[in-house]
Protein backbone atom coordinates (compact mmCIF):
# COMPACT_ATOMS: atom_id res chain seq x y z
CA UNK A 1 0.00 0.00 0.00
CA UNK A 2 1.08 3.24 -0.96
CA UNK A 3 1.14 6.40 1.50
CA UNK A 4 2.34 9.63 1.58
CA UNK A 5 4.94 9.50 4.31
CA UNK A 6 7.78 9.22 1.65
CA UNK A 7 6.80 12.90 0.56
CA UNK A 8 5.94 14.11 3.59
CA UNK A 9 10.06 12.89 4.63
CA UNK A 10 11.36 14.31 1.47
CA UNK A 11 9.74 17.85 2.14
CA UNK A 12 10.74 17.69 5.74
CA UNK A 13 14.29 16.86 4.54
CA UNK A 14 14.83 19.59 2.04
CA UNK A 15 17.03 22.40 2.82
CA UNK A 16 14.57 25.41 2.03
CA UNK A 17 12.10 24.10 3.98
CA UNK A 18 14.45 23.59 7.24
CA UNK A 19 14.83 27.22 6.21
CA UNK A 20 10.97 28.34 6.13
CA UNK A 21 11.46 28.95 2.72
CA UNK A 22 8.54 27.72 1.36
CA UNK A 23 5.43 28.71 -0.89
CA UNK A 24 2.66 27.36 -2.38
CA UNK A 25 4.45 26.19 -5.34
CA UNK A 26 7.03 24.62 -3.52
CA UNK A 27 5.44 20.82 -3.56
CA UNK A 28 4.92 21.18 -7.04
CA UNK A 29 8.58 21.85 -7.96
CA UNK A 30 9.86 19.04 -5.38
CA UNK A 31 7.65 16.69 -7.48
CA UNK A 32 8.99 18.36 -10.40
CA UNK B 1 -11.52 29.41 -15.02
CA UNK B 2 -8.36 31.19 -17.23
CA UNK B 3 -5.02 32.83 -16.12
CA UNK B 4 -4.20 35.94 -17.87
CA UNK B 5 -0.76 36.85 -17.32
CA UNK B 6 -0.96 40.27 -18.97
CA UNK B 7 -3.24 42.77 -20.57
CA UNK B 8 -3.22 41.77 -24.24
CA UNK B 9 -4.42 38.19 -23.25
CA UNK B 10 -7.41 39.49 -21.01
CA UNK B 11 -9.98 40.14 -23.63
CA UNK B 12 -9.33 36.87 -25.30
CA UNK B 13 -9.16 34.47 -22.25
CA UNK B 14 -12.41 36.50 -20.74
CA UNK B 15 -14.47 36.15 -23.99
CA UNK B 16 -13.35 32.32 -24.08
CA UNK B 17 -14.19 31.84 -20.02
CA UNK B 18 -17.70 33.70 -20.54
CA UNK B 19 -18.44 31.82 -23.37
CA UNK B 20 -17.92 28.52 -21.62
CA UNK B 21 -19.83 29.85 -18.84
CA UNK B 22 -23.03 30.28 -20.89
CA UNK B 23 -22.88 27.30 -22.66
CA UNK B 24 -22.80 25.40 -19.53
CA UNK B 25 -24.33 27.42 -16.52
CA UNK B 26 -26.78 29.62 -18.50
CA UNK B 27 -24.91 32.56 -16.96
CA UNK B 28 -22.02 34.58 -18.53
CA UNK B 29 -21.22 36.61 -15.67
CA UNK B 30 -17.71 36.01 -14.50
CA UNK B 31 -15.56 36.92 -10.70
CA UNK B 32 -12.39 38.21 -11.27
CA UNK B 33 -9.78 37.76 -8.59
CA UNK B 34 -5.59 38.11 -8.36
CA UNK B 35 -3.72 35.28 -9.40
CA UNK B 36 -0.60 35.06 -6.65
CA UNK B 37 2.37 32.44 -7.95
CA UNK B 38 4.54 31.14 -5.39
CA UNK B 39 2.64 32.71 -2.37
CA UNK B 40 1.86 31.82 1.15
CA UNK B 41 -1.51 30.81 3.33
CA UNK B 42 -2.15 32.27 6.25
CA UNK B 43 -4.95 31.39 8.64
CA UNK B 44 -6.27 32.50 11.55
CA UNK B 45 -8.55 30.77 14.16
CA UNK B 46 -11.15 32.89 15.45
CA UNK B 47 -13.83 31.62 17.78
CA UNK B 48 -16.32 34.39 19.04
CA UNK B 49 -19.18 34.03 21.38
CA UNK B 50 -22.12 35.87 22.65
CA UNK B 51 -20.42 37.54 25.06
CA UNK B 52 -17.71 39.54 23.71
CA UNK B 53 -14.54 37.47 23.88
CA UNK B 54 -12.76 35.90 20.58
CA UNK B 55 -9.19 34.49 19.91
CA UNK B 56 -7.46 34.54 16.86
CA UNK B 57 -3.74 32.54 17.10
CA UNK B 58 -2.03 32.23 14.13
CA UNK B 59 -1.34 29.29 12.13
CA UNK B 60 -0.17 28.95 8.55
CA UNK B 61 -1.61 26.96 6.26
CA UNK B 62 1.28 25.60 4.44
CA UNK B 63 2.35 22.00 4.96
CA UNK B 64 -0.39 22.51 8.23
CA UNK B 65 2.11 24.49 10.09
CA UNK B 66 2.15 26.87 13.27
CA UNK B 67 3.29 29.44 13.51
CA UNK B 68 3.85 30.95 10.37
CA UNK B 69 7.85 31.10 10.48
CA UNK B 70 7.10 34.32 8.97
CA UNK B 71 3.98 35.54 9.80
CA UNK B 72 2.21 38.48 8.51
CA UNK B 73 2.49 42.04 10.63
CA UNK B 74 -0.28 43.42 8.57
CA UNK B 75 -2.82 41.69 7.61
CA UNK B 76 -5.77 43.90 6.98
CA UNK B 77 -8.83 43.18 5.07
CA UNK B 78 -7.55 44.91 2.00
CA UNK B 79 -4.25 45.43 1.43
CA UNK B 80 -0.85 46.26 3.32
CA UNK B 81 2.68 46.00 3.18
CA UNK B 82 4.47 43.89 5.56
CA UNK B 83 5.68 46.05 8.34
CA UNK B 84 3.01 47.74 8.40
CA UNK B 85 2.12 46.68 12.34
CA UNK B 86 -1.17 48.28 12.50
CA UNK B 87 -3.28 45.79 11.31
CA UNK B 88 -1.95 42.90 13.10
CA UNK B 89 -3.76 40.26 13.49
CA UNK B 90 -6.56 42.65 13.83
CA UNK B 91 -8.87 42.14 10.85
CA UNK B 92 -9.35 38.86 11.51
CA UNK B 93 -10.30 39.76 15.32
CA UNK B 94 -12.91 42.69 13.56
CA UNK B 95 -14.41 40.32 11.04
CA UNK B 96 -16.38 37.54 12.90
CA UNK B 97 -17.89 40.44 15.34
CA UNK B 98 -18.39 42.75 12.92
CA UNK B 99 -20.76 40.86 10.65
CA UNK B 100 -22.49 39.08 14.18
CA UNK B 101 -20.53 35.73 13.91
CA UNK B 102 -20.53 33.28 16.52
CA UNK B 103 -18.76 30.48 17.08
CA UNK B 104 -15.74 28.69 15.23
CA UNK B 105 -14.62 30.72 12.07
CA UNK B 106 -11.13 30.53 10.14
CA UNK B 107 -9.82 33.67 8.71
CA UNK B 108 -7.45 33.22 5.34
CA UNK B 109 -4.91 35.29 3.42
CA UNK B 110 -2.84 34.86 1.08
CA UNK B 111 0.61 36.61 1.10
CA UNK B 112 2.60 37.31 -2.20
CA UNK B 113 6.27 37.08 -2.60
CA UNK B 114 6.33 40.66 -1.80
CA UNK B 115 4.86 40.57 1.18
CA UNK B 116 1.72 41.79 0.34
CA UNK B 117 -1.00 39.84 1.92
CA UNK B 118 -4.40 40.27 0.91
CA UNK B 119 -7.66 38.55 2.28
CA UNK B 120 -9.03 35.41 0.73
CA UNK B 121 -12.16 34.22 2.23
CA UNK B 122 -13.74 33.21 5.61
CA UNK B 123 -14.38 29.76 6.57
CA UNK B 124 -17.73 29.20 8.64
CA UNK B 125 -16.29 26.38 10.81
CA UNK B 126 -13.27 24.93 12.81
CA UNK B 127 -9.74 24.81 10.93
CA UNK B 128 -9.19 21.21 9.02
CA UNK B 129 -5.87 21.26 10.86
CA UNK B 130 -6.82 22.66 13.93
CA UNK B 131 -4.74 20.36 15.84
CA UNK B 132 -1.65 22.64 15.52
CA UNK B 133 -3.05 25.75 17.08
CA UNK B 134 -3.95 23.27 19.62
CA UNK B 135 -0.56 22.19 20.48
CA UNK B 136 0.85 25.79 20.45
CA UNK B 137 -1.73 27.22 22.52
CA UNK B 138 -2.75 24.03 24.71
CA UNK B 139 -6.78 25.02 24.50
CA UNK B 140 -9.02 22.01 23.14
CA UNK B 141 -10.65 24.19 20.40
CA UNK B 142 -13.45 21.43 20.03
CA UNK B 143 -14.42 21.23 23.10
CA UNK B 144 -14.63 25.19 22.99
CA UNK B 145 -17.03 25.14 19.74
CA UNK B 146 -19.42 23.08 21.48
CA UNK B 147 -19.45 25.18 24.80
CA UNK B 148 -19.98 28.15 21.82
CA UNK B 149 -22.88 25.90 20.44
CA UNK B 150 -24.73 25.14 23.76
CA UNK B 151 -24.40 29.60 23.80
CA UNK B 152 -22.08 29.22 26.81
CA UNK B 153 -19.06 31.55 27.03
CA UNK B 154 -15.57 30.80 26.08
CA UNK B 155 -13.48 29.66 29.08
CA UNK B 156 -10.58 31.84 28.24
CA UNK B 157 -10.13 35.31 27.89
CA UNK B 158 -8.08 36.75 24.73
CA UNK B 159 -5.69 38.22 26.92
CA UNK B 160 -5.13 34.66 27.68
CA UNK B 161 -3.94 33.22 24.51
CA UNK B 162 -1.10 32.55 24.94
CA UNK B 163 0.98 30.71 22.00
CA UNK B 164 4.19 28.62 22.33
CA UNK B 165 6.70 26.43 20.46
CA UNK B 166 5.88 25.70 16.83
CA UNK B 167 3.58 22.68 15.31
CA UNK B 168 3.75 20.90 12.13
CA UNK B 169 1.13 18.60 10.81
CA UNK B 170 1.66 15.69 8.16
CA UNK B 171 -1.80 13.87 6.97
CA UNK B 172 -1.16 10.60 6.28
CA UNK B 173 -3.15 9.67 3.53
CA UNK B 174 -3.24 6.08 1.19
CA UNK B 175 -2.18 7.58 -1.88
CA UNK B 176 0.32 7.10 -4.38
CA UNK B 177 2.67 10.41 -4.64
CA UNK B 178 4.28 9.30 -7.62
CA UNK B 179 0.97 8.78 -8.92
CA UNK B 180 -0.53 12.50 -8.93
CA UNK B 181 -1.31 11.47 -5.50
CA UNK B 182 -4.15 8.12 -6.49
CA UNK B 183 -5.65 6.44 -4.31
CA UNK B 184 -4.35 3.84 -2.64
CA UNK B 185 -7.29 1.74 -0.83
CA UNK B 186 -7.20 -1.94 0.44
CA UNK B 187 -6.67 -3.38 3.49
CA UNK B 188 -4.23 -2.73 6.13
CA UNK B 189 -2.63 -5.83 7.60
CA UNK B 190 -0.98 -3.61 10.09
CA UNK B 191 -0.82 -0.03 11.26
CA UNK B 192 1.83 1.17 13.88
CA UNK B 193 1.85 5.07 14.76
CA UNK B 194 4.84 6.59 16.07
CA UNK B 195 6.84 4.82 18.53
CA UNK B 196 9.88 3.19 18.81
CA UNK B 197 12.49 6.13 19.48
CA UNK B 198 9.45 7.76 20.79
CA UNK B 199 7.78 7.29 24.41
CA UNK B 200 4.50 7.07 22.92
CA UNK B 201 1.11 6.71 24.94
CA UNK B 202 -1.95 5.68 23.50
CA UNK B 203 -5.10 6.91 25.12
CA UNK B 204 -9.20 7.13 24.62
CA UNK B 205 -10.52 6.89 20.78
CA UNK B 206 -12.93 9.79 22.08
CA UNK B 207 -12.56 12.95 24.06
CA UNK B 208 -10.23 16.07 23.06
CA UNK B 209 -7.03 17.11 21.58
CA UNK B 210 -4.13 18.88 23.07
CA UNK B 211 -5.44 17.66 26.87
CA UNK B 212 -4.79 14.17 25.98
CA UNK B 213 -7.15 13.31 23.13
CA UNK B 214 -6.59 10.50 20.41
CA UNK B 215 -3.11 9.67 20.75
CA UNK B 216 -0.57 11.71 22.82
CA UNK B 217 2.40 11.00 23.59
CA UNK B 218 6.45 12.90 24.26
CA UNK B 219 9.61 11.89 22.73
CA UNK B 220 11.42 10.76 25.89
CA UNK B 221 13.88 9.12 24.84
CA UNK B 222 15.09 11.61 21.89
CA UNK B 223 13.82 14.98 23.04
CA UNK B 224 11.87 15.29 26.01
CA UNK B 225 11.22 18.84 24.88
CA UNK B 226 8.98 17.19 21.84
CA UNK B 227 5.54 16.24 21.85
CA UNK B 228 3.87 14.17 19.94
CA UNK B 229 0.23 13.24 18.56
CA UNK B 230 -1.69 11.12 16.40
CA UNK B 231 -5.24 11.38 15.71
CA UNK B 232 -6.25 8.24 14.08
CA UNK B 233 -9.43 6.16 13.42
CA UNK B 234 -6.95 3.18 11.74
CA UNK B 235 -6.96 -0.20 13.62
CA UNK B 236 -5.10 -3.40 12.12
CA UNK B 237 -7.40 -5.52 10.05
CA UNK B 238 -9.24 -1.50 8.94
CA UNK B 239 -10.64 -1.66 4.99
CA UNK B 240 -9.69 1.89 3.04
CA UNK B 241 -12.44 2.60 1.07
CA UNK B 242 -12.58 3.37 -2.31
CA UNK B 243 -15.22 6.00 -1.91
CA UNK B 244 -14.30 8.27 0.51
CA UNK B 245 -11.17 10.23 1.89
CA UNK B 246 -8.04 8.59 2.00
CA UNK B 247 -6.71 9.75 4.92
CA UNK B 248 -5.55 7.07 7.60
CA UNK B 249 -4.06 9.61 10.26
CA UNK B 250 -2.88 12.91 11.15
CA UNK B 251 0.74 13.39 12.82
CA UNK B 252 1.07 16.17 15.07
CA UNK B 253 4.41 17.41 16.68
CA UNK B 254 5.06 20.07 18.78
CA UNK B 255 8.69 21.51 19.45
CA UNK B 256 10.24 24.70 21.12
CA UNK B 257 11.25 25.59 18.07
CA UNK B 258 10.74 24.90 14.67
CA UNK B 259 13.69 23.39 13.52
CA UNK B 260 12.90 20.62 16.71
CA UNK B 261 9.47 20.32 15.29
CA UNK B 262 10.77 19.53 12.11
CA UNK B 263 13.01 17.09 13.40
CA UNK B 264 10.54 15.35 15.72
CA UNK B 265 8.42 14.85 12.83
CA UNK B 266 10.96 13.19 10.96
CA UNK B 267 11.53 11.07 13.96
CA UNK B 268 7.74 10.25 14.24
CA UNK B 269 7.64 9.42 10.67
CA UNK B 270 10.53 7.28 9.99
CA UNK B 271 8.70 4.99 13.16
CA UNK B 272 5.51 5.10 12.17
CA UNK B 273 4.34 1.83 9.22
CA UNK B 274 1.39 0.69 8.01
CA UNK B 275 1.51 -2.96 5.63
CA UNK B 276 -1.52 -3.30 3.29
Amino acid sequence: MKTTVPIHLEILRQPQFAAGEYDTGFVGRLLG
Amino acid sequence: MRRVDGAEDFAARYQEASLEAEKAFSNPGLYLEKYIVDGRHIEFQVMADAYGARRPPRRARVFRAAAAPEAPRGVPLTRTRRGDARGNRRPALRGPPAVGYRNAGTVEFFRDPAGTSTFMEMNARLQVEHPVTEMITGRDLVAEQIRLAANEPLSFRQEEVRSQGHAIECRINAEDPAQDFRPSPGLIQVFRPPDGALSFEIGDSGGGAAKGGDAEGTAAQSDPSIRVRVDTHVRDGYRIPPHYDSLLAKIIVWGPTRDAARRGMIDALTHSASKG
